[in-house]
């Protein structure tokens, strides 16, 4: 389990606390013995001074245990915090390097709860270990120690009682598990379902799939209720059945006392204390039973946290963190497959060099995006090498190869809150004509200085609403600030018009870095040093626009369908 | 007499920040009374399964409490040596542990049985009333919140109705019925054994006022690094691309760290509350020794009722401490089910559930029609044209102009604050809401699929569409050969954030969803934005036989989809300028023809 290595950091201060919970335990185990003392030596002898004399000393008792509860509270509190204080750090820190793909797999709703209430959790499961957990055991094996020495006779209830009370819990365990586990997979479930509801609900309403919706989400909230409510009523029955049994034990012992006291050989005090025992030893048992239901919970967290930490990293120890490198790109045989699927790319090998720049042209699905990707880091080839500035890609740390390449996707995500937040995404603490330069570039410039805080406006939700091209030209420039040795821009200008398109392009040509420009359009990447046309997946033409009009069929005819040949004139004409 | 649970901060002053109040969700219980009601109210509908779960909570209370009274008469007999009495009392004993052991149980089996049919049902109005709010609550709204009610808040409920509910009755019981079983064995002992009630509230109070602030703390801290990591994870791509994860985890370590001091601190004051009552406890038992040795001695009483007092005087005060120890969590299930109630109140979109549900021709008019998101600040203004059935009418004009807005007053997203919209002669709202939409075929912006199979996301356009329906969809959308590239063809996964599907690949798989719908109005808006130009082609000429006789509303701005269309609509700034066709406003030299002109000279320039 996750939590022994974390064990391991604190178990001097969890031994200490233990030493306290013992202290506290052995103060209330006194209490009955004291009591069956005073019972016998006191109240049936009529001597008022042993009366006192013990009364005292269970006063006595009474102190050292608050001694060893206070000392014990504060330890667990403090173990128990770091605790969770070192788990949620360390599993955020490994959160940050999950590779994108696998953070998809294990779905990202699911990636909160686990550093969110999975955590909580286990630090609720560590508390309570050193709270009252441990008690119950130093209890049950008080109480049988208190009852040996009391007579000897009662010893033979504890050696029925004990075996059988565990085979309970262990059946209680087994049951409780695969229940625990349906209950968190429900409610992973419902909330994904929720989640695509809010997130779609211009879609649902489109479709007025309402009824649809909500049949869907009262079937599964329909099967939390029905697992739930199971789970409950099955782990309910374990209690009553373990109380039943000790108290029966009570009975028992009372049954044969007739003899023993009449025989002379225990007296009532002792059955008395006997009695008390039996009913430290039943809170003892049903404490056990429910740390038991605890460990169920705790185990399915710990194994959904243990998933995250067991996953790869986006970056190896041995990894090679280098200084900057020059802006050339080798791709050799380089393939890749989605899954078990057909190729997405087949066979890539070219090479770029240093400050080109490059379009990449092809029809939607062609495999342009997981093109760059390969390049950016966020996919790796299935087969072939790619060599960046030099470096084979793969051995390069993922804090260098993102110093070197950035990558502006598609959909522009921003953030809200201030441009110059988002601006400082791609590097912070810049001067404030470093982060206006940047804008520059990127044609955003103009539209900033109009708002009325400038690069200080807040946008997003709470703030002002800015149009898909003035999103993607922010976007441009957060990428530009970062002042990479590989620019890649991922169909990033679609929402901006031609004239802009082109000034952004000729700006970031004066900037003299490697750039990849995925176009759907021919004028978005005929003005690069050479052109890409890629078709299912396969590199057909790597040369200039002049070569590629001539000589390559599938450029003319998307130049065809972009220019119109004949069409073309029909729409200025007249 | 406890802490109650605060807010928890809502900024959390990230970078990125997507203000998020998933986690905001614990506040103080505003009007505690009603909400209590209403809870309850709920629950009353369980009558019949709460009137077992409290009779069986009153059998096993009554056993509880009646056991150590047998239990003193046992060892009365046994010091009497009387043999007969001491067999009858066991008999009684056993039959009572067995009652007690089964209404426990019982009682857990209701109230489970109650308790989950309660949230379930809250749970499905929660949820219905998300179908019936207006796309307006959406907009305003984080997701993350409403999330949240369905998640933290109901989840609250749940688990203090489960236990609390039997806790609660017990505790109710068990103290009336312990005094008056220790009032009728001896008086001057049970008022030794009421003695600790005061101390007790001394205690939980002096503590309560300590932890108070203390909790707020931690749940402000712990509500931030919830935010950070939702954020995080969200935003997990930028943070690599962009190298930002020593600076984020500088930032979470901070926050973690706070809620670390935060929360230790609260912690061991709360702790101070159970090890000080069971003091109290103890000096209560030593009383009852001391006070039950003296009398004893005296003849007052018997060694049998001192046994019995000590164990009622454990049976006194442990309910007390249980609704001490739960009085938190009811707290933040109050303010949870306080969250819910909220969103149930909120008001209706008004729908038209009777109406029209005849077919539709197609044929839509907008008659001086005039919106705004804020009424005060209008969108659109004026706005007047007609299509006639079958027409195929295209929407252009600059970012931000209001045309996603025009085509969502015609989906009844929104509704118009002035002006009329008919189509075939009839107000929108006349018409039976539901068979009205199933007639429009809407592509949105966003291009957005579910996370699920691609074939579920294409059922979704038609429920019923067969397996070959829908790949004929997929073929008049160009989506097809992409599709059967990935790993599983139709029964491939898309993710929420969909790494293998690039967002022009996404585009054409909504333009099949909404060609599943077979509908009598198309309305695409910017559907094919991030589409190549060749496949857009294909998928127009598609279009054109696909709708044949049906009207089309197209916002487009590239010039190939827009030529061919029997209507332009030029919006800018809210107003619809200039309309006709491409030959029309060509010749008009208008703004159309400033904005033709101008993607044209740019063209030739970059040419």
């Amino acid at each position: 389990m996750i939590i022994s290595k974390y064990f391991k950091r604190y178990s001097l201060l969890f031994f200490t606390a233990i030493l306290f919970l013992g202290i506290e335990t052995f103060a209330d185990l006194m209490q009955p013995m004291l009591i069956a003392k005073l019972i016998d030596e006191g109240i049936l002898k009529n001597d008022m001074n042993q009366i006192f004399y013990f009364g005292s000393l269970m006063l006595g008792a009474t102190v050292l245990g608050l001694v060893g509860a206070l000392m014990r509270n504060w330890i667990s509190s403090h173990v128990s915090f770091s605790f969770a204080k070192d788990l949620r750090g360390d599993l955020y820190r490994k959160l940050l390097t999950l590779p994108m793909l696998k953070a998809e797999a294990i779905e990202r709703g699911s990636l909160i709860t686990r550093l969110t209430s999975d955590v909580s959790m286990l630090q609720q499961f560590v508390n309570g270990m050193m709270r009252i957990f441990l008690k119950a055991p130093l209890l049950a094996i008080g109480s049988f120690i208190m009852v040996y020495q009391l007579d000897r006779k009662f010893v033979g209830i504890y050696l029925f009682l004990v075996p059988v009370t565990f085979v309970i819990i262990f059946l209680n365990l087994k049951l409780g598990y695969p229940l625990y586990k349906k209950i968190q997979e429900v409610l992973d479930r419902l909330n994904l379902r929720t989640m695509a509801f809010l997130s779609g609900i211009r879609t649902v309403k489109a479709f007025n799939r309402f009824d649809y919706e909500k049949s869907q989400f009262n079937r599964i909230s329909g099967d939390l209720k029905d697992v739930t409510t199971k789970t409950m009523q099955t782990m309910a029955i374990f209690s009553p059945i373990i109380m039943f049994l000790i108290n029966f034990g009570i009975v028992v012992v009372l049954f044969f006392s007739r003899k023993w006291v009449s025989q002379g050989t225990i007296s009532v005090g002792q059955v008395v204390a006997f009695i008390n025992y039996m009913t430290q030893f039943y809170f003892a048992m049903s404490i056990i039973s429910r740390i038991f239901n605890v460990f169920v919970k705790a185990k399915t967290s710990d194994e959904r946290i243990k998933e995250v930490f067991d996953s790869e990293s986006v970056d190896n120890p041995s990894y090679r963190d280098l200084g900057p490198l020059e802006g050339g790109l080798t791709f050799k045989n380089v393939s890749f497959h989605y899954g078990q699927g057909q190729a997405a790319l087949k066979d890539f090998s070219f090479s770029i060099k240093d400050k080109e720049t490059i379009g990449i042209l092809g029809a939607t699905g062609s495999g342009k995006t997981t093109l760059v990707h390969m390049v950016n880091g966020l996919l790796s080839p299935t087969e072939g090498e790619i060599e960046i500035g030099g470096m084979k890609i793969d051995t390069l740390s993922k804090k260098s190869l993102s110093d070197h390449v950035a990558y502006v996707p598609q959909k522009s995500i921003l953030f809200s809150g201030t441009i110059l937040d988002n601006l400082s995404f791609g590097k912070r603490g810049l001067e404030e004509k470093a982060y206006y330069k940047a804008l520059e570039d990127a044609s955003a410039g103009d539209f900033i200085q109009a708002l009325e805080n400038g690069i200080h406006t807040v946008i997003g939700k709470d703030g002002v609403n800015i149009s898909g091209g003035q999103k993607q030209r922010l976007a441009i420039a957060r990428a530009l600030v970062s002042d990479p040795q590989i620019l890649i821009l991922d169909d990033s200008t679609s929402a901006v018009d031609v004239l802009t398109e082109r000034k952004i392009k000729d700006s970031i040509k004066k900037r003299k870095v490697t750039t990849l420009v995925v176009g759907q359009k021919i004028t978005t990447v005929m003005d690069m040093d050479r052109i890409m046309v890629v078709d299912q997946g396969r590199l057909v033409a790597f040369d200039t626009h002049e070569v590629l009009l001539r000589e390559n069929d599938l450029y003319q005819a998307i130049y065809e369908a972009e220019f119109g040949g004949r069409n073309h004139e029909s729409y200025t004409s007249k | 007499m406890n802490p109650t649970p605060q807010s928890k901060g809502k900024n959390t002053s990230m970078p990125l920040g997507r203000a998020s109040t998933r986690f905001a969700s614990k506040v103080k219980p505003k009007s505690l009374k009603i909400t209590l009601k209403r809870l309850l109210k709920l629950f009353s509908q369980e009558k019949k399964t709460l009137l077992l779960t409290i009779v069986s909570v009153l059998i096993g209370a009554t056993g509880t409490l009646y056991a150590p009274l047998i239990i003193g008469k046992a060892v009365d007999a046994l010091a009497r040596q009387n043999s007969e009495q001491v067999l009858r009392m066991s008999a009684i004993l056993v039959v009572i542990y067995f009652l007690v052991a089964f209404s426990n149980w019982f009682s857990v089996y209701t109230v489970s049985k109650a308790s989950q049919s309660m949230i379930h049902d809250l749970r499905e109005k929660l949820f219905n009333k998300l179908s019936h709010l207006p796309l307006k609550y959406f907009d305003q709204n984080a997701h993350g919140d409403i999330m949240s009610r369905f998640t933290n808040d109901l989840d609250a409920v749940s688990q203090v109705v489960n236990q609390s509910t039997i806790t609660l009755i017990t505790a109710v019981f068990s103290v009336i019925g312990t005094a008056i079983m220790m009032l009728y064995l001896n008086v001057i002992l049970t008022l030794g054994v009421l003695l600790s009630i005061p101390l007790m509230f001394l205690l939980s109070k002096m503590i309560a006022s300590k932890t108070v602030t203390l909790f707020k703390g931690q749940q402000k801290s712990v509500g931030q690094i919830n935010g950070m990591v939702e954020e995080s994870v969200y935003g997990l791509d930028l943070v690599q691309a962009f190298n930002q994860e020593d600076y984020l985890t500088s930032l979470f370590d901070e926050a973690n760290d706070k809620a670390f001091k935060y929360g230790k601190s609260a912690q061991i004051w709360s702790g101070l509350l159970m090890p000080l009552m069971n003091v109290i406890n103890n000096l209560t038992f030593a009383i009852i020794a001391l006070l039950g040795g003296y009398l004893s001695i005296k003849s007052m009483v018997t060694v049998g009722v001192v046994a019995s007092f000590i164990a009622y005087s454990r049976a006194f005060v442990r309910p007390l401490n249980e609704v001490a120890f739960i009085y938190n969590s009811l707290m933040s299930a109050i303010a949870g089910a306080e969250r819910v109630f909220k969103v149930l109140d909120e008001v209706d979109e008004v729908r038209n559930d009777q109406g029209i549900i005849e077919g539709l021709r197609g044929d839509i008019s907008f008659e001086n029609v005039s919106f705004g998101y804020d009424p005060q600040k209008p969108v659109l203004k004026n706005i007047t044209f007609h299509a006639k059935a079958g027409q195929k009418v295209a929407i252009v004009g600059p970012t931000g102009s209001g045309k996603t807005t025009l085509v969502q007053l015609l989906t009844s997203f929104y509704k118009a604050q002035q002006g009329l919209i008919k189509v075939d002669g009839r107000p929108i709202g006349d018409y039976n809401l539901k068979a009205y939409l199933k007639q429009l075929g809407i592509v949105t912006q966003d291009a957005y699929l579910f996370s699920g199979s691609i074939l579920d996301n294409l059922q979704y356009g038609n429920l019923n569409a067969s397996y070959e329906d829908i790949k004929k969809a997929s073929r008049l959308a160009m989506a097809d050969h992409i599709i059967e590239r990935l790993p599983k063809g139709y029964d491939s996964h898309l993710t929420f954030g969909g790494m293998n599907v690039s967002h022009g690949e996404r585009q054409l798989m909504t333009i099949a969803r909404a060609i599943m719908a077979d509908p009598k109005i198309y309305i695409l808006d910017e559907a094919t934005s991030s589409v190549d130009l060749k496949t857009e082609k294909s998928i127009t000429k598609a279009m054109v036989t696909l709708t044949k006789d049906r009207t089309s509303l197209i916002i487009a701005h590239r010039l190939s989809t827009i030529v061919d269309a029997d209507i332009i609509l030029v919006i800018k700034e809210g107003r619809l300028i200039e309309q006709g066709n491409h030959q029309s406003l060509m010749a008009k030299k208008g703004f159309y023809y400033d904005m033709i002109q101008e993607q044209m000279m740019a063209r030739k320039s970059v040419v």
